[in-house]
């Protein structure tokens, strides 16, 4: 078996990403309860940090930005009660996510973000 | 920093499999597995079109609140995972739920469906949002 040992993986242009990777990797994901009130991250890759909107309703900002709005979001509430999830409010470098039972409500959630990168 | 500099990257032993180690290095896990195979996000309302995508080649409208994604290059088996979101507006607020275990069940290696539904009647939504997981063919 052989292994190639490397950081940093990028097209033969120096710049462009590999095939494999450019259009099929997630680029973020989270995992956000809220601590008194406020959403506190348990685990993310490219968040930068998330804003208290309101009550059960978090911006989420990412480090790196998206090239456009037209990307996707999937969420998954993890609370014991018929949340919905409710995902709005999509920007180049952030989306508001909203769980929903009823009323807004402070519930720990996840989510990942497939896109193009800007 | 060291950078390797390649237009694809293809597996020594087998072409589809390139492991790579976990961040907390106590594990490896095979590349492919990781990334998705799909995503799409698209309106379903009125003539429905692509917003934007990878892998996904056409849609099929199948009548009001019925969304089909017809893949480009196809699935090895119709078990992959997939999930997403139905807005109504852009930057608005979800209304419809996805759920029709009888219209899903047709989901193949090459396409797959997504219902949605308000209450007790089908809607289409503009904004659908899905990714899939799993294994390409």
């Amino acid at each position: 078996m052989s292994t190639l040992k490397a950081d940093t993986l990028v097209a033969l242009d120096g710049t462009s990403p590999v095939t494999l990777t450019k259009q099929s990797a997630a680029k973020a994901w989270f995992r956000v309860f809220y601590s008194g009130g406020v959403p506190t991250e348990r685990d993310s890759f490219n968040v930068a940090s998330y804003t208290d909107t309101a009550t059960g309703r978090t911006t989420v900002n990412y480090s790196n930005a998206m090239s456009n709005a037209n990307y996707v979001v999937n969420g998954t509430n993890m609370s014991n009660n018929d949340v919905n999830i409710l995902i709005g409010s999509i920007t180049t470098t952030n989306h508001l996510f909203n769980n929903y039972d009823g009323g807004y409500t402070d519930t720990e959630f996840g989510g990942t973000v497939h896109g193009d990168l800007s | 920093m060291s950078i390797l500099k390649a237009d694809a990257l293809q597996g020594k032993t087998a072409a589809g499999d390139i492991d790579v180690t976990s961040e907390g290095g106590a594990a490896t896990m095979q590349l492919q597995q990781g990334l998705a195979k799909m995503w799409c996000l698209w309106n379903q309302e009125g003539s429905v079109s692509i917003r934007d995508s990878f892998n996904a080649a056409s849609l099929t409208d199948n009548g009001t609140g019925k969304g089909q994604v017809n893949f480009s290059s196809a699935m090895g088996n119709s078990t992959y995972s997939y999930a997403g979101h139905h807005s109504d507006v852009g930057g608005g607020y979800v209304t419809t739920v996805i759920n029709n275990t009888s219209y899903q069940a047709v989901n193949s290696a090459t396409q797959f469906r997504v219902s949605m539904l308000n209450g007790d009647g089908y809607q289409d939504s503009k904004y659908c949002g899905y990714s899939v997981l799993g294994d390409l063919a």
